[in-house]
């Protein structure tokens, strides 16, 4: 089965064979608190991702903080009809959706200043914060993280459904049926929002890059082969 | 087929089933809207992908002290299911240890009831409950003395005669 773009779905970015994850949370069940650091460990990027894209980054902590401590009390009902990433996003986008309905009733409590990820710092400070990008081109590093906050921002103007459908495909990888079990709605209405969301991208993109968003979409690989065929895996 | 926006999605991100795919993908090919909307497309959705590929990193430090963080209030919450799983248990023994006191004391207190000075058996004073006594001994006497000759006469498998009013074994 073919994956699209998105490589945060899975920390180590392998499959995980089943068993092994089953294993953990058996271990878990039984008060191993061990084995259920390494759950969290291995799934903790791409949860706090997630959540810093709906919610924000200064929100992130807590949200990802609040989504494994669900899990923790949840374990006892996952029963493996979807797999285990599955369902974490599914408590992921539903502690991400009270949260925003906390502070939609008490704003007092919203934190201050923009929050796109942990990405609220500069790109220069970001940079800085990765070591340099370790041996890549800092040059080239910085031009995809200024790419990655301008991406940001647009899908923070996004409506929350269309983000969540977006990011949840064309950034962490999902499936449109898994989608459907995340976010719990039909596999028409996952398709549908779908495409909303990226024709309200691109509108939003076409924005914020001031008419460079066709030479953009020039140099993305996508544009190879124009006709014919779903994207390539 | 008409043009479709949301199948063209599903097909260019490869969600459709192989007879929908064949239609879309016959449309496509007849179509130039859909073929430029469809290469937009496939553009358009590795911008987010690239953009998540190059999302700033956590410092260091940052994702272990949180990890740390979770993790230790989990051991918390652990410690104290523990310690409340071991009060409970202590208590469930209690009241079980309660409850076999009292049915002790309560045989106890049935015996000297139904036995003790004053009851039914002891009601007609140590006269009477002398005779009782002696009837009793009487008929154990008897009946030992009626075995006792059977077994003298010979008789093996005394203990099936059905006079005797003694049951098999169960």
């Amino acid at each position: 089965m073919r994956r699209s773009g998105g490589g945060e779905r899975r920390a180590g970015g392998g499959r995980r064979p089943h068993q092994r994850i089953q294993s953990l949370i058996d271990r878990a069940l039984t008060g191993d608190v061990r084995a259920f650091e390494t759950l969290v460990t291995e799934h903790y990027g791409p949860v706090h991702a997630y959540a810093a894209r709906m919610v924000g980054g200064q929100a992130a902590e807590d949200v990802a903080q609040d989504v494994f401590l669900r899990v923790y009390r949840s374990l006892h009902t996952f029963r493996g009809d979807a797999s285990f990433t599955t369902w974490l996003f599914r408590i992921t986008h539903n502690v991400c959706n009270d949260y925003r309905r906390r502070m939609q009733r008490e704003p007092a409590l919203r934190l201050d200043g923009p929050a796109p990820g942990d990405d609220t710092r500069s790109a220069g400070q970001a940079l800085a914060a990765a070591g340099e990008g370790a041996g890549e081109n800092p040059e080239l590093r910085l031009e995809s993280l200024e790419l990655h906050e301008t991406v940001q921002r647009a899908l923070m103007k996004l409506s929350e459904k269309h983000r969540a459908v977006l990011v949840l495909h064309d950034m962490h990888g999902f499936r449109y049926d898994e989608i459907k079990h995340i976010v719990g709605c039909s596999l028409g209405t996952v398709r549908s929002r779908l495409h909303y969301a990226r024709r309200a991208l691109r509108q939003i993109l076409e924005e914020e890059l001031r008419g460079e968003l066709a030479s953009l979409l020039e140099e993305r690989p996508g544009r190879q082969g124009a006709a014919g065929g779903p994207a390539p895996a | 087929m008409r043009c479709s926006p949301e199948l063209l999605n599903a097909y260019v991100d490869g969600e459709l089933d192989e007879p929908q795919r064949r239609l879309v993908e016959e449309h496509v090919r007849r179509c130039p809207r859909c073929s430029a909307e469809a290469a937009e497309l496939r553009a358009l959705k590795t911008v987010p992908a690239a953009a998540a590929a190059a999302r700033a990193p956590l410092g260091p430090d940052e994702e272990p002290r949180r990890i740390a963080g979770i993790v230790g209030r989990v051991r918390f919450r652990e410690a104290k299911r523990q310690r409340e799983r071991t009060k409970k248990r202590f208590w469930q023994g209690a009241a079980l240890g309660g409850a076999a006191a009292a049915v002790l004391v309560g045989a106890v207190v049935t015996s000297l009831t139904v036995f003790g000075p004053g009851t039914p058996f002891g009601a007609g004073g140590p006269d009477q409950d002398e005779q009782v006594y002696a009837a009793a001994l009487q008929a154990v006497v008897a009946e030992h003395s009626r075995v006792a000759l059977l077994m003298d006469m010979g008789v093996d498998d005394w203990a099936d005669w059905p006079w005797l009013g003694w049951e098999d074994e169960p």
